[in-house]
């Protein structure tokens, strides 16, 4: 029976055993907060590419050669319009520039609502710019031809993984850039006003050009979903270490019921503490130690990830070119209870089992 | 009070204690006398419900404690016995005031902190209540024991070589404990091989027992 003079009877044996406590505490921290860590950047990452995904109209398409993605010709458009239950068809300049003096690629997005000479960057392509004292405009080289653009302004301060290396140009010039035609896409994009027919518009579209690559924003989300493959490279790595921690942490756990615990279940039971009670208190004393553990861990975790914004991890995740992109917050929190569930249940059980085993031996035996 | 029927107790082969037959009445000081591994120590165990017998009763108040279940045989010896251990069995990194707080615990009495003051003023501890007990001298534990055992008012009061960790003043003191206990009609069970408790005029019995067996 649990009643607040046990708990309390509790409270001060853990307090008073607190050094035996204290690598438990900090090894299961150590877990839950690389768990966490690894968890909220990957959620945070595909927050941001599933919005992105979701704010596209509902089918793109893409062309495709040997394998790899080239423009899609404008004549495809006009036909892919005369298909049934099509309402628009868009076509996208979206890209990548070579900026050679950093080392690295631009994305490239053209919009019509632009005007020719101006730009809008994002924050990492403004970090890159201003190291090459490009403060106010930019100036693109292309087939030997220059386009100096204006920067009108920069993309939202807590700028995410879609725009972080993001610039919009004016379509015309984004072509330009990009040495796309006039009548050259990037892809298109399709508007279908009823959402039941996309299955079968794709498939339409599909048996109507088998070359293209047809995808809804379904199918993209999918695959943003399995963006992070959980069985490989650097997934493994952190689970194993987190893994082999846990059993470090069990097994001390286990043997944690030295002669000393031993002792100490026998006395209380001498005085009356039944079977019960002495499960009771060890789980009173493990329950704080594992959840507030658990609780530290995954707050420490939130302000690594979102207000420290992930250092080293970050690396590992998106690269150099990311270094500049904040975290969306989102906390997983399925993700979050099935750690809970994995950690500190297991955490318990390896101190409660041997606990009853010894509190079910002969008292005479157990205080020798 | 307590009848004891063709009590036996085996560890593997070696039997501790054979067909031991005792029937001790209420208010009794009954002293266990023999050497060490005669068996005193696992038949006070035993009393206090603490180990089950191989075979045989134990009754105590007319209920069977040889056969109660956990929950039952820690109830049982929660509020009917005072143990007092030959190395005192205390919580080391407790206080004295926790420890003799130990069987309160889990006890269902409404005036805990009155038994509590009332427990440490008979055992005379009241001014170590708030020191860790890995602090006080063996007579000190002593008293700390004393007090828990008797925290509940428990009407049994069991000693394992009580004077065993004991200095001479220390062990006389504990007679004068027992004595009071006496006085205050508690049955007492001491197993001992120390000659202080020989000739005692307060002791109703004197029990020998050798390898196992009352004699």
């Amino acid at each position: 029976m649990l009643n607040k003079e046990l708990f309390n009877f509790s409270m001060k044996l853990l307090l008073k055993d607190k050094s035996s406590y204290i690598f438990s505490f900090f090894i299961f921290s150590f877990i839950v907060f690389i768990l966490s860590s690894v968890l909220f950047i990957s959620s945070s990452i595909k927050f941001d590419l599933t919005q992105a995904l979701k704010s596209q109209n509902q089918i793109t398409i893409y062309n495709q050669k040997a394998g790899h993605e080239i423009s899609i010709d404008e004549s495809i458009l006009d036909e892919v319009l005369q298909i049934t239950g099509i309402s628009n068809v868009y076509g996208k300049i979206d890209g990548y520039y070579y900026f050679n003096s950093a080392k690295t690629y631009f994305h490239i997005v053209g919009n019509d609502d632009i005007s020719e000479d101006k730009m809008i960057i994002g924050q990492g392509v403004k970090n890159i710019l201003n190291q090459y004292y490009y403060k106010d405009f930019f100036n693109f080289f292309v087939d030997e031809q220059k386009y100096k653009v204006n920067i009108k302004n920069t993309l939202n301060q807590n700028a995410n993984i879609i725009t972080s290396n993001t610039i919009v140009l004016n379509t015309q010039i984004a072509q330009e850039i990009l040495t796309l035609s006039e009548d050259e896409y990037s892809y298109l994009q399709v508007q279908i006003p009823n959402d039941s027919e996309i299955d079968y518009i794709v498939q339409s579209i599909q048996e109507k050009y088998p070359n293209l690559i047809v995808r809804s924003t379904s199918d993209n989300i999918s695959n943003i979903e399995n963006l992070f493959y959980y069985k490989g490279g650097i997934f493994m790595i952190i689970y194993i270490v987190a893994l082999i921690s846990f059993f470090v942490l069990l097994y001390k756990q286990i043997s944690s019921i030295n002669s000393v615990q031993i002792k100490q279940i026998a006395i209380l039971r001498s005085v009356g503490f039944s079977i019960n009670n002495i499960i009771s208190i060890k789980f009173i004393q493990n329950f704080i130690v594992s959840v507030g553990s658990y609780i530290f861990a995954v707050c420490l975790a939130y302000i690594y990830v979102f207000i420290l914004n992930a250092p080293i991890l970050k690396k590992i995740f998106l690269g150099l070119d990311m270094s500049s992109i904040s975290f969306t917050p989102i906390i997983p929190i399925n993700i979050l209870v099935i750690i809970f569930i994995f950690t500190v249940v297991p955490f318990l059980l390896a101190i409660i089992i041997p606990s009853w085993k010894t509190a079910t031996t002969d008292i005479n035996e157990a205080m020798k | 009070m307590i009848k004891i029927t063709n009590l036996n107790k085996n560890f593997g082969k070696f039997k501790a204690l054979k067909d031991i037959n005792l029937h001790i009445k209420k208010s009794e000081l009954i002293i266990l006398k023999g050497v060490s591994g005669s068996g005193k120590s696992t038949l006070l165990s035993l009393i206090a419900s603490m180990s089950k017998p191989s075979s045989g009763d134990i009754e105590v108040n007319n209920i069977k404690v040889s056969k109660l279940p956990d929950i039952h045989s820690c109830e049982y010896r929660n509020k009917n016995i005072g143990f007092i251990f030959q190395s005192f069995n205390l919580l080391e990194q407790l206080s004295v005031s926790d420890n003799i707080f130990a069987p309160l615990v889990v006890s269902e009495v409404q005036n805990k902190q009155e038994l509590l003051i009332q427990a440490m003023q008979k055992a005379n501890i009241s001014h170590k209540k708030d020191e860790i007990v890995s602090n006080l001298s063996g007579g000190e534990k002593q008293r700390c024991a004393i007090a828990r055992a008797i925290v509940l008012n428990a009407n049994i009061i069991i000693a394992d070589e009580p004077t065993a960790s004991l200095d001479r003043q220390n062990s006389l003191d504990f007679i004068d404990v027992i004595n009071q206990f006496k006085k205050d009609g508690k049955t007492i069970i001491i197993s001992t091989h120390d000659s202080i408790f020989d000739n005692l005029e307060s002791v109703s019995r004197y029990i020998n027992i050798k390898d196992g067996q009352i004699v």
